[in-house]
């Protein structure tokens, strides 16, 4: 295959099969293939995590009035953080292979594999999320909060104001990391031949063997540049409020 | 009050044998007139995408006459549907029937048997060690003790470590490939003495990324081979009325002479991998 073949195959996915295609699914979310698909699958999971996230650290978080109160027993708190913690001790791959396998072996439903991935890497990311979130909230102290309703600010602009810029700056860089994981984390995926960019960067490399070292370099790059362009994302942001502080 | 709670067990329990009795797999592809196979796309030449990005390869075609002539068995017209597996997924799915059938260059061996069920083979071979020719030639005596790669999850890994201990000789070092053509890459470049697998896939693997082989080329296969290889269709365990309608499709596919075509056109005189039919004989199965 010539390079430019290699490339928009590697973005764009080998052509689908028709046999594949479950029509009871939306078609496109099984159309996409390659480094198209490494992203809907990120993306999918940052939604999918972040709305996760936010319910655990809902759940785990306790206002700082109540945190005197240390030997009360709270179950929401305890549910939250039971399963943020059962989530965090387990390996990406299991969770893959479990999404794989239980549905059909439980329910007898036949999921697509690119759906099955985004929720899996949600429940994984779900996990990061939460604690990334439950610092952003106890971030903002309530001395902070305190102050600026003395200084005659509503609740609401308190929040609009004062807490979310501030629990936002703190988590920003935290969050762009997570989507990092997430992005190159998908590579596991080819356990499960969902046709994400390394399946299909493996799928050419084994069906044409000559290939091997242009396509793994191809996909090295790949993996690379989207990469380093969301953590300097991160870096430029937190440089951008340096600066806004420090004005 | 005691036959109330008698009365209630017994229907849970008859309710719970209805939910759990064995259903055939013949009988939930007539109902649904769709036939799950579950397809390995990753390994030249039975099944694997050509330049062309098309679905091709010796398995590819087994399958698609093997939908006509189970229609027979079945007796409704059958659509045929693709499951894309891997090595992880290619016996667990087959297991827990998200697939009707694995056809995924899968050895029949021992401790597979205890997992799930086979066909009559649809393809034979057997295994050999792959060298560097620059080194002089081998054969498998010569591997005592010596490096050989094999590829993850195979059953070759078991196989050559029994045949080593039987025969007495010094235990070869086993290292592990991710694929075959990390394994054949490695080999050219010398970090293994050898490697091992079915013949067919090492031999076409190795052809395809650009070395050759035979006697006096830049790779050669031992002539003795540790164990053979046959490749079947999997099956859900003690599933037999289903592995007797895959077993017919496929005698079927030899005496109409379909197999033999399809056999020609990948491992025929003119194909990239020549292995002629009828050449491997009956070989015991190899204990591992």
């Amino acid at each position: 295959m010539t390079p430019p073949e290699i490339l928009r195959t590697l973005v764009f996915g080998f052509p689908v099969i028709k046999e594949c295609l479950d029509t009871a699914w939306p078609i496109f979310i099984q159309s996409l293939g390659g480094l198209m698909l490494s992203f809907f699958i990120t993306i999918g999971s940052l939604i999918g995590g972040a709305i996760l996230g936010m319910i655990l650290a809902l759940m785990r978080f306790t206002p700082v009035e109540e945190q005197a109160k240390r030997f009360r027993f709270r179950p929401v708190v305890l549910i939250g953080s039971s399963v943020e913690w059962f989530i965090r001790g387990l390996p990406i791959m299991i969770i893959v292979l479990l999404f794989n396998y239980l549905p059909f072996a439980l329910f007898k439903l036949r999921v697509p594999g690119a759906i099955l991935a985004v929720g899996a890497f949600s429940l994984y990311g779900g996990a990061y999320f939460s604690g990334v979130f439950l610092g952003g909230l106890r971030c903002v102290s309530s001395d902070l909060r305190n102050a600026s309703r003395v200084l005659g600010l509503s609740s609401l602009q308190t929040l609009i104001h004062i807490r979310i810029p501030i629990a936002v700056r703190t988590m920003l860089p935290a969050l762009l990391g997570i989507t990092v994981t997430l992005f190159k984390d998908s590579s596991v995926l080819v356990v499960v031949a969902v046709p994400e960019l390394m399946y299909t960067a493996r799928q050419m490399a084994f069906s044409s063997p000559s290939d091997y070292a242009p396509v793994l370099g191809t996909t090295l790059l790949l993996y690379w540049i989207i990469a380093t362009m969301i953590s300097g994302l991160a870096r430029l942001l937190e440089q951008h409020w340096d600066g806004a502080v420090s004005r | 009050m005691k036959r109330l709670l008698l009365t209630s067990l017994a229907a849970i329990a008859i309710a719970a044998s209805g939910a759990f009795a064995q259903q055939s797999t013949l009988d939930v592809v007539k109902k649904s007139g769709e036939l799950v196979v579950g397809l390995g796309m990753e390994c030249a030449p039975f099944s694997y995408r050509d330049a062309g990005g098309n679905l091709v390869g010796f398995e590819v075609d087994l399958t698609n006459v093997l939908v006509k002539n189970l229609e027979a068995y079945v007796g409704v017209p059958l659509k045929l549907r693709l499951e894309n597996v891997t090595d992880e997924t290619r016996i667990s799915w087959v297991q827990s029937g998200q697939i009707s059938v694995s056809v995924c260059h899968c050895n029949n061996t021992r401790k597979r048997q205890d997992l799930i069920d086979f066909s009559v083979p649809y393809f034979w071979d057997g295994k050999s060690v792959m060298y560097n020719n620059a080194k002089g030639k081998k054969d498998l005596k010569d591997f005592a003790g010596k490096t050989i790669g094999f590829k993850r999850s195979s059953s070759s890994e078991g196989e050559i470590k029994r045949y080593f201990e039987a025969q007495g000789w010094t235990a070869p070092v086993l290292k592990q490939f991710d694929n075959h053509t990390a394994g054949i890459k490695a080999l050219a470049d010398g970090q293994i003495d050898g490697f091992t697998d079915d013949n067919s896939i090492i031999i076409s693997t190795a052809m395809l990324a650009g070395y050759t082989v035979g006697e006096g080329k830049k790779l050669n296969l031992t002539p003795g081979r540790y164990s053979a290889a046959y490749y079947g269709v999997g099956v859900k365990e003690n599933d037999s009325k289903w592995r007797k309608a895959i077993d017919f499709a496929l005698h079927d596919m030899w005496l109409s002479g379909d197999y033999q075509k399809i056999y020609d056109k990948w491992f025929g005189a003119k194909s990239k991998c020549p292995i002629p039919l009828g050449t491997n004989k009956m070989e015991p199965f190899v204990k591992g």
